[in-house]
């Protein structure tokens, strides 16, 4: 009999996600290392922020959405709960060293995953305004651009320099790769930068062909890298299946509460890559959009607006709930139907930019979000 | 009469409750300006956008307070808040246990040859399958071999080592970087290591490593730090999952370098 006992949990957990690495500091470019590094989660669906951090103590709460609703969420104050899949986020907690930002979302109000994703990559004004993405763009002006390690960089690693793409570090369809490919990309860049290519392709005839490719070992392995002397100073990873328009669940065993627990593993194989380094790391999520507020006819939800995001890192000392809460009623739903987001998310993306790569709030909202009015809210994260 | 009278002003209320700030006497809709920076309130589908009016607030200028379930007052001011997360000691220790490394390992109680010298070793570690008995069948092929050093009570596996077990076992970093041992004052190895179970095929779902506890063991035959040269040293698995193996590191050819 075989002793290999594999769950659907298990199974979620072991599926597809993406990692990208970027901004390798370039000797005789980079004049002064950052002060930390910055991993971005990018959950694509729409993150259903009012099961993730239920607010237990609004009073419309259980009315609209008993159903979505976990019974067994970890009590974090008298407001708000915790869902039972963040396991290892719930210990980041307790060690302040997490902190979840609610009633939040980049101001796109048109509910289109396709438009939504390239908004909050893009961090323009609006979907499809810009080429480049808010990260890349952070990395250009901290002076480490580029050197993205994957083939196809995402929109939200984009810089305005031009960038090399290189390593199929853990990319599908990407083991293709050939050796000579990788020397003729060494072959355009000296001293250092060429001798990191060479590193590189060692590694790709070595560890990477048995690399796990689930999304908490790429978070191992992205964190060891950013743990390195001058290893990249940012990575995202992917993580898709948020859109539970049906069969959403309340626990950690529904649909939803699965991928929190792929986020959760992501956040603890952060931890374990990072190792040292964790104290100056930040991690943030991403999503598109939040999901309604009301239960839809097939026990799921719906695409919606407002959300919450998830901050850890050794970078915040305090952990907190941070939030201008609109209310659940009927009226003070986006629309009569979303959570309203209060916090403009593009402010936290902001504080932790600020933070990781030691960039000027005015510069950040100037030249990286394109809204030199955008509000400051470094302080309610770090302070 | 007097039920009359009740049944009215429970009417007026009802009516009075219900009442927006519409002109129509509907609620209104809030919503949110095009550009994202404040909040529109829109009444019978017609919609304002000058900031000024009595119908729209920008969010930086709203200001109401509101009771939460728990009778604590939510403030919704112009102000972000932050809610402090709050735990019990009992939750707060039990929350911080979730996050040790997965090779932490508290050596405290242990007595560590913190003074051992530089000895080095050859190793083969084999699988004790408890499948068939109790005592255990000691199988006929090593899942991972190679060198050991062991400075200032710390093990440390040497290069060129390697699992044997197919799949992500052949990633040297397991050995390099997640084994956290340490030897006793009286030869037995103490921590935490990756540990590969069951073996993968090529083509195979790869599996992760477990991380026993190595403890002492009193089927073990602990090393000589005075004289070192062979030992025994067993492990065995906590996880109920995983009792049905074990494994016994076989050391050789040891010598004290130092």
């Amino acid at each position: 009999m075989s002793k290999l006992k594999l769950t659907r949990r298990d199974f979620l957990k072991a599926s597809g996600a993406s990692l990208f690495l970027a901004g390798l500091p370039i000797p005789g470019y980079t004049q002064d290392k950052p002060p930390g590094t910055i991993s971005v989660i990018i959950l694509e669906g729409g993150m259903d922020g009012l099961a993730a951090i239920p607010p237990f103590g609004d009073p419309n709460l259980m009315s609209m959405r008993k159903a979505m609703t976990p019974d067994n969420y970890l009590k974090l104050n008298s407001f708000f709960g915790l869902h039972p899949s963040f396991n290892f986020f719930s210990g980041l907690m307790a060690k302040n060293n997490a902190a979840v930002v609610h009633a939040t979302n980049f101001p796109y109000l048109l509910r289109s995953h396709f438009e939504g994703q390239n908004f909050m990559q893009g961090g323009g004004l609006a979907p499809f305004s810009e080429t480049t993405g808010w990260l890349g763009r952070s990395l250009d002006l901290a002076k480490t651009p580029g050197r993205a390690l994957s083939l196809d960089m995402p929109l939200i690693l984009r810089g305005h320099n031009e960038v090399d793409n290189f390593f199929p570090a853990s990319i599908k369809s990407s083991s293709k790769l050939k050796d000579n490919l990788i020397d003729m990309i060494t072959q355009s860049h000296t001293n250092e930068s060429a001798a990191s290519f060479g590193k590189l392709k060692k590694k790709v005839g070595m560890e990477v062909k048995n690399m796990p490719r689930d999304p908490a070992s790429l978070a191992v392995y992205a964190g060891k890298e950013m743990a390195k002397e001058n290893g990249p100073l940012a990575s995202v990873i992917k993580v898709d299946q948020f859109d539970t328009h049906a069969n959403q669940g309340s626990d950690e065993n529904g649909n939803h509460g699965a991928q929190l627990t792929v986020v959760d593993d992501i956040l603890k194989g952060y931890k374990e890559g990072l190792g040292d380094a964790w104290d100056r790391s930040i991690i943030l999520t991403l999503t598109e959009f939040g999901r309604t507020a009301f239960a839809n006819g097939t026990n799921g939800t719906d695409h919606g607006y407002g959300s919450a995001g998830l901050l850890a890192g050794g970078m915040i000392n305090k952990s907190k709930i941070i939030t201008q809460w609109p209310g659940l009623s009927k009226r003070e739903l986006f629309e009569e139907r979303d959570l309203m987001s209060t916090i403009d998310y593009r402010s936290v993306c902001a504080a932790c930019i600020e933070k990781a790569l030691g960039l000027d709030h005015d510069v950040i909202a100037d030249k990286v979000f394109f809204n030199p009015k955008l509000p400051r809210v470094f302080d309610y994260i770090f302070s | 009469m007097k039920k009359l009278y009740l049944l009215l002003l429970l009417t007026i209320l009802s009516v009075q409750s219900f009442a927006g700030s519409c002109p129509d006497g509907s609620d209104p809709i809030k919503s949110i300006s095009d550009d994202g920076t404040y909040f529109v309130y829109k009444c019978g589908g017609g919609t304002s956008n000058n900031s000024n009016s009595s119908n729209e607030t920008s969010s930086s200028t709203s200001s109401t307070n509101k009771k939460s379930r728990n009778g604590k007052t939510l403030n919704k001011s112009s102000t972000i808040i932050t809610y402090d997360v709050e735990f019990s000691e009992a939750v707060l220790k039990e929350l911080l246990e979730k996050i040790v490394a997965k090779t932490e390992f508290d050596f405290s109680s242990h007595n560590i040859a913190n003074n051992s010298g530089n000895i080095s070793c050859v190793f083969k570690l084999r699988r004790v399958n408890y499948d068939e008995s109790v005592e255990g069948r000691i199988e006929n092929w090593n899942i991972a071999n190679g060198s050991l050093s062991i400075q200032d009570g710390k093990v440390s596996i040497d290069s060129g080592s390697s699992w044997r077990m197919g799949g992500l076992s052949s990633d040297p970093n397991y050995l390099q970087n997640e084994v956290n041992v340490r030897i006793t004052k009286d030869g037995h190895f103490v921590g935490k290591m990756a540990y590969f179970v069951l073996n993968v095929e090529p083509g195979s779902v790869a599996i992760k490593p477990s991380y026993p506890k190595l403890r002492k063991n009193p089927k073990s035959k602990p090393l000589s730090l005075n004289s070192p040269e062979n030992a025994e040293l067993w492990i065995d698995f906590d996880d109920p999952d995983e009792q049905w193996q074990g494994g016994v590191l076989y050391l050789s050819n040891c010598k004290n370098k130092s």
